[in-house]
């Protein structure tokens, strides 16, 4: 090696290049200026005296009723920023007067579920040796939108490591892909496609877990039988990845938690002519998901399920609240994201660990899954950006009123 | 945490705002867009560093992150409470690197490099080893399919953990940290060739 090219030098490089020299300094500054400038000539907003109870404020609206237009977009007398800061405060309340504890998915895996007390799943411990290492399948989930596996990875004499991740075969070893992850395939053969991972519990430290897509399960079915197959595994070793081949496979059903669907297939348009289209809405023990047409992949959409009043982070993880761990989705027709059930419901959750930072990241799961909640519910898209633009999220609000049975 | 509002008149640089948290920054450029200079003195080594690892000169990087800045300038209050600023900012940097690939038909810098690399006349600064060498490295770098372009400049530009990709692009962080493992590969063998 002649010190050009080798993987270290290149990580230098690309960080000396990223920092810029004296021309950044200069563009910086003058950037800064054309900012302030900029700044100077949009008017400070005032901020407006609420004399609204925050109750009142986020009451379900009724079409017509409250909603005007009043010098900009005005939902029920209230700006959305204000509508936002508000609901925002009311969470904080709801959740510290439920006591409802946040926990991070791989936690209800191999701990206990806030919901129901019992660990999510069901209990499974096969455990297979090759190369070296053991994989151990601990528990297994699925309902009609995931399917969720918990695993640990062991030395051959019991001893507990981390960052190893089981794979399909050696030769994906290097794929970018989640395709990478080991496959799950129903009696039929019909694989599950991965949505993801992760790899660090409070509960247990080399706790892992890996994520299907159940798009492919009949709507009838209350058990299915599953085949996992990792037929290789990535060893991180002094920053580069080993291959230790093998085969860990494991035979086993599950039961299929149940779910609750609406299809509103409402379309609203907004004053400007925009037409937004609400397809479905369902839940599951996991998660609270509305599939939306018409309002591009990164509309701002809140839901209100009887006297709570929540914001649904947009799909792909970009607006992922790590701190509640709320997992609540809305997908849209338009992302690439979107599976066949959903046309998508990427869910960011489980608690995450960076290997070579030796830290943990941030931990997610659902807040609550509103399993048992019924009746009247209202889901409003505050804003929504246009298919195919570029544009920042705009335009609406969108009002839908539908009945969840 | 409070953040002092600037009195009527007053100049922005009387502010203290170096230690306001995120949360507090993005609340107070809601109430006046004037002290979204506080975001962007945070976040300007971020957002560069993050563009200029996927644009191949200097006077493109500038331009992006120029509109990267005053387009979140105008937008600041659109960003919703509670919503992490850094990663709307690296999103909105990203959305203006995909438009300017658009906007240049498809092109993926690869045709600039080219020309980059093809001038007769390079700068004095240019004329050091180590300015070639970065050259260089980042043609490569644009030669790169645009995620794998996105992945590295996450990580080496806005120095942003495994975990933090992860979780801002909604993967596993040990396939995060894999895949970028691999692209630097891909990328040593490129650049030693």
């Amino acid at each position: 090696m002649n010190g050009r090219g080798t993987t270290k030098t290149i990580e230098r490089e690309l960080r000396e290049i990223a920092q810029g020299d004296m021309p950044a300094d200069l563009f910086r500054a003058a950037l800064r200026r054309q900012l302030l400038q900029q700044a100077e000539k949009m008017a400070p907003r005032p901020e407006r005296r609420v004399e609204r109870s925050a109750r009142e404020a986020i009451r379900p609206v009724r079409p017509g009723a409250g909603l005007r237009v009043r010098g900009g977009r005005v939902w029920n007398g209230l700006s959305p920023r204000w509508s936002v800061a508000l609901t925002a405060a009311i969470l904080l309340v709801v959740l510290a007067s439920t006591g409802y504890a946040t926990e991070p998915i791989i936690n209800q895996l191999f701990g206990r579920s806030p919901d129901t007390g019992q660990p999510l799943g069901i209990a499974l411990d096969l455990s297979q040796t090759a190369g070296g290492y053991t994989m151990t399948l601990h528990r297994a989930y699925a309902d009609r939108q995931y399917i969720i596996l918990g695993y640990t990875v062991t030395s051959a004499d019991g001893h507990p490591v981390n960052g190893v991740q089981p794979v399909a075969d050696a030769g994906v070893v290097n794929d970018p892909t989640l395709a990478a992850l080991p496959r799950l395939t129903d009696e039929h053969g019909q694989a599950m496609p991965a949505l993801g991972g992760s790899g660090y519990s409070s509960v247990q430290s080399n706790a892992q877990l890996t994520t299907y897509s159940a798009a492919t399960i009949p709507g009838n079915v209350s058990r299915i039988t599953l085949h996992l197959e990792a037929n290789a595994m990535e060893v991180p070793r002094n920053h580069t990845i080993a291959v230790v081949q093998g085969k860990w496979a494991f035979t086993f059903t599950v039961p299929v938690a149940p779910s609750r669907i609406a299809e509103p297939r409402q379309t609203v348009v907004d004053r400007n002519g925009w037409a937004v289209t609400l397809e479905r809405v369902a839940i599951t023990p996991t998660m609270v998901g509305a599939m939306l047409r018409g309002a591009g992949t990164e509309a701002h959409v809140e839901l209100i399920a009887g006297d709570k009043h929540y914001i649904l982070p947009a799909p792909g993880g970009y607006e992922g609240d790590a701190e509640t761990g709320r997992a609540m989705k809305a997908c849209f027709a338009e992302s690439r994201q979107c599976s066949d059930l959903w046309k998508g419901v990427a869910a960011t959750y489980g608690a995450s660990a960076d290997v070579q930072d030796g830290r943990a990241g941030g931990a997610t799961g659902w807040m609550e899954s509103l399993q048992n909640q019924r009746g009247q519910w209202t889901l409003i898209v505050t804003a929504a950006k246009q298919p195919g633009k570029l544009a920042q999220p705009q335009g609406g609000p969108w009002i839908f009123h539908f009945a969840m049975p | 945490m409070h953040v002092k509002v600037r009195p009527a008149g007053a100049p922005p640089d009387e502010w203290q705002m170096r230690d306001a948290s995120d949360a507090d920054l993005v609340e107070a450029a809601q109430r006046d867009p004037a002290a979204f200079i506080g975001l962007y003195d945070r976040y300007f080594p971020v957002i560069y560093g993050y563009v200029r690892l996927r644009t191949v000169d200097e006077a493109t990087c500038e331009d992006v992150t120029s509109q990267v800045f005053t387009t979140a300038l105008a937008r600041i209050h659109t960003l919703r409470a509670g919503g992490n600023i850094r990663s709307w900012l690296l999103t909105v940097a990203h959305n203006a690197i995909h438009d300017l690939y658009r906007r240049r038909e498809g092109s993926h810098g690869w045709e600039e490099t080219v020309t980059v690399l093809a001038d007769p006349s390079p700068s004095p600064e240019e004329q050091t080893l180590a300015k070639e060498r970065a050259m260089e490295l980042r043609a490569v770098l644009m030669t790169l399919g645009p995620d794998q372009q996105h992945l590295l400049a996450l990580r080496y530009g806005a120095g942003l953990s495994f975990g933090e990709i992860a979780h801002l692009v909604g993967k596993n962080p040990i396939a995060i940290r894999v895949n970028v493992h691999r692209i630097l590969t891909g990328l040593r063998r490129r650049y030693r060739s």
